[in-house]
C-alpha cells in the first residue's frame, strides 16, 4: 500500500510536470519555503511522538523505504546523468523524490538518536557515524532544497569607463543591483605558450576597491559573494570589461554544516570499517 | 641548499623514481609472502612486517628526497604543472598504502599502492614531455590536490572491490564479501571526501557547491549507487549474485564519471573538459 501512494505521488508528480512545464521553485521564496519546511518538520515530528504505529512512520522505517530512497536518487540522477538534462533537477518528479528521500532520512536520524539516547549509555563511535553522516545529508540537502527558491545568480559585465547596476539573470532577464560595479585594473598572466595561467581584476564595489581572482571571491554580506568568471580571452591583458558573479545564496552556511558533518562521517567511515549485518546488531 | 638542489630537475627523476618503485615492489613481495596462518604476534610475522615498512618507508623517502629537491630548485611549490600532479599522485598512493598497512594490516594493500604509484612514476619517466603542460587557471587552487588525489585514492580500492565482485560471480567463498565491504568503506570515504572537497572548491571558484554539471552529475550517480550497495548489506537484502552485480554496475558508474563523461554529448560544456 505505501508503495502504491508512493508511485501516485511520482505520477501526480509526472502529470503536473507534463501541464505545468516545470516546478515553480521561485514561488516559494522567503517565507514561504521557512514555514512550509516548518510545517514539514513540525509535523514529522509529531507523527514521531504520538503515531509511531501508525502505517506512515512504519513505512518509513522500513527497509524497503531505505532502499526506495537511495533507489530513487540514483534513478533521478542517472536520468540527469545520461540525459544531460538538468532542468530534472527543477522538476516536480525530483521535488518528489528528494522530499521523500528527506522523510526518510528524518525518521531514521529520529530512530538512531533514540536507540542510541534510551539506553542512558554514552554515544558509541557507530552512532556517532551513523548520525553524522545522516544528519549530515539531510542538512546539505535540505539546505539545496528548502534554499533553492532564495538563491539567485546575477551576472554583469564591467567596465573601466563607468560604473554599472545592472545585472542578468541567468534566464536573461535583468535585475538592478543595489549598488555600483566599476573595473578599476584588469591583469592576465599568461604561460609561455601563450595560455592564462592567472587572471585578476580590481574593481570598486560601492566605491570600495576590491581584487577578485579565480578562486579568490569576494564576500558582500551575508550569504552574498562576488566573483570574477571571465573576461575578454581574444583581448588578454587589454580585456576592456570582465565578467562579474554576483551569487545570494543565503543558505550556504547551513550546507556547509550539512557538507563537514558529512566530512566527519566519512573519516568514521574510514576508520571503522564495515560494521555487524541486520540482525546482528540493533 | 643552493647548488646541489639547483641541480635536481625533471631529468634527476629517473634517480628517486626508479629506485622508489624498487623498494615500494620489495615491501609489497614482503608483505605478501606473510602467511594467513601465521599470528600476528609470532616472531616470523612481526619481523616480515617490520621488513615490509622498512622498504616502503625508504620509497616513500626517496620520492620525498625528491619532491623536496624540486620545490627548492623552482623556487615555488611542484603543484602546478600535470607532471608534477602525478608526482604528487604517486607520492600519496604510496603513503595511503602504507597507513592502510600500519593500520589494518591488509597483506595485499602495498602491491596495490605500488601499482598506482608506479604507473604514474613511469609517466613522469617515459613522457616527460607532458611535465609543463598548464594548469588553467581555476584549477591553480589548494583545493586540486587533494580533491583528485582522494579521487585516485578511492578509485583504486573501489577497483579492487570490483575485481572481488567479479571473482564473487563464480565463487561462493564468503569471506569475499566481507573483503568487498571493507574495500567499498574505505573507497565510500575517500569518493565522499572527492565528492565534498569538490563541493566546497566549486563553491569558492564558480559560486555554487553544487551544479549539476555532468562530471558532478557522475560522481553522484557513483555515489549513491555505492551507497545503495553498503545499504542492501547492512539491511540484509538482495542475494549474492545481485550484490556482486550491483558493484559491478557501481564501478561501470565511476569509469563513465571518471572518463566516460567526456564521450557524452551532454557533458560539451563541461567544467571538467580539461582532464580530458
Amino acid at each position: 500500500m505505501p508503495y502504491i501512494i508512493l508511485l501516485v505521488c511520482l505520477a501526480l508528480a509526472l502529470v503536473l510536470q507534463i501541464l505545468t512545464g516545470g516546478f515553480p521553485v521561485l514561488f516559494f521564496s522567503f517565507p514561504l519555503n521557512i514555514i512550509l519546511a516548518a510545517l514539514w518538520l513540525g509535523g514529522m515530528i509529531w507523527l514521531w511522538k504520538n503515531s509511531r504505529k501508525s502505517i506512515f512512520v512504519e513505512f518509513m522505517l522500513s527497509r524497503g523505504a531505505t532502499l526506495w530512497a537511495v533507489g530513487l536518487f540514483l534513478l533521478s540522477s542517472l536520468i540527469i546523468g545520461f540525459s544531460g538534462w538538468r532542468h530534472f533537477a527543477s522538476s516536480w518528479i525530483f521535488m518528489v523524490v528528494l522530499l521523500y528521500f528527506q522523510t526518510v532520512l528524518l525518521f531514521v536520524i529520529f530512530r538512531g538518536w533514540r536507540s542510541a539516547t534510551a539506553t542512558g549509555a554514552r554515544l558509541g563511535s557507530v552512532r556517532w557515524r551513523f548520525l553524522l553522516n545522516h544528519a549530515g545529508i539531510l542538512i546539505a540537502v535540505s539546505s539545496a532544497f528548502w534554499g533553492a527558491p532564495d538563491s539567485e545568480t546575477l551576472r554583469l559585465q564591467a567596465v573601466k569607463d563607468m560604473p554599472v547596476k545592472e545585472a542578468f539573470r541567468m534566464d536573461g532577464t535583468s535585475a538592478w543591483l543595489p549598488y555600483e560595479v566599476q573595473l578599476v585594473e584588469f591583469t592576465v598572466d599568461t604561460y609561455e605558450n601563450g595560455m592564462p595561467s592567472m587572471f585578476e581584476a580590481a574593481v570598486l564595489i560601492d566605491s570600495e576597491e576590491v581584487t577578485l581572482r579565480v578562486n579568490e571571491p569576494y564576500s558582500r554580506s551575508f550569504g552574498e559573494d562576488i566573483y570574477l568568471t571571465g573576461y575578454d580571452s581574444m583581448a588578454g591583458s587589454d580585456s576592456q570589461y570582465c565578467i562579474i558573479q554576483v551569487v545570494k545564496e543565503p543558505w550556504k552556511y547551513s550546507a556547509l554544516v550539512g557538507i563537514i558533518m558529512m566530512l566527519a562521517g566519512a573519516f568514521l567511515l574510514f576508520a571503522g570499517g564495515p560494521q555487524r549485518r541486520y540482525g546482528e546488531d540493533d | 641548499m643552493g647548488r646541489m638542489t639547483d641541480m635536481i630537475t625533471w631529468d634527476s627523476f629517473i634517480w628517486f623514481g626508479i629506485p622508489s618503485v624498487l623498494l615500494s615492489a620489495a615491501g609489497a613481495v614482503v608483505s605478501m609472502c606473510a602467511n594467513d596462518h601465521w599470528s600476528q604476534s609470532s616472531l616470523k610475522y612481526r619481523r616480515r612486517r617490520t621488513i615490509a615498512v622498512s622498504f616502503a618507508s625508504a620509497s616513500l623517502a626517496a620520492l620525498a628526497a625528491f619532491i623536496i629537491c624540486l620545490w627548492t630548485g623552482l623556487d615555488r611549490p611542484p603543484l602546478r604543472t600535470m607532471g608534477e600532479t602525478r608526482l604528487w599522485y604517486s607520492f600519496f598512493a604510496l603513503f595511503a598504502g602504507l597507513f592502510t598497512y600500519l593500520r589494518w594490516r591488509y597483506r595485499w594493500i602495498l602491491s596495490f599502492s605500488t601499482v598506482l604509484a608506479t604507473v604514474f612514476i613511469m609517466i613522469n619517466i617515459f613522457k616527460p614531455e607532458i611535465h609543463d603542460q598548464t594548469l588553467m587557471p581555476a584549477l591553480q587552487s589548494p583545493w586540486f590536490i587533494p580533491h583528485v588525489t582522494v579521487y585516485m585514492f578511492s578509485y583504486s580500492f573501489l577497483g579492487c572491490a570490483f575485481l572481488l565482485a567479479l571473482a564473487g560471480l563464480f565463487t561462493t567463498k564468503n569471506n569475499v564479501m566481507q573483503a568487498a565491504d571493507t574495500l567499498v568503506y574505505i573507497g565510500m570515504a575517500f569518493l565522499t571526501f572527492g565528492m565534498l572537497s569538490g563541493a566546497l572548491w566549486a563553491k569558492e571558484a564558480w559560486g555554487h557547491y553544487w551544479s549539476w554539471d555532468p562530471k558532478e552529475t557522475w560522481a553522484l550517480v557513483t555515489w549513491l549507487s555505492y551507497m545503495l550497495y553498503i545499504h542492501m548489506r547492512l539491511l540484509g537484502r538482495g542475494s549474492r549474485k545481485s550484490l556482486c552485480l550491483l558493484l559491478i554496475f557501481s564501478f561501470i558508474c565511476l569509469q563513465m564519471c571518471w572518463w566516460g563523461v567526456n564521450y557524452l554529448p551532454s557533458a560539451q560544456d563541461s567544467v571538467h573538459v580539461y582532464n580530458r
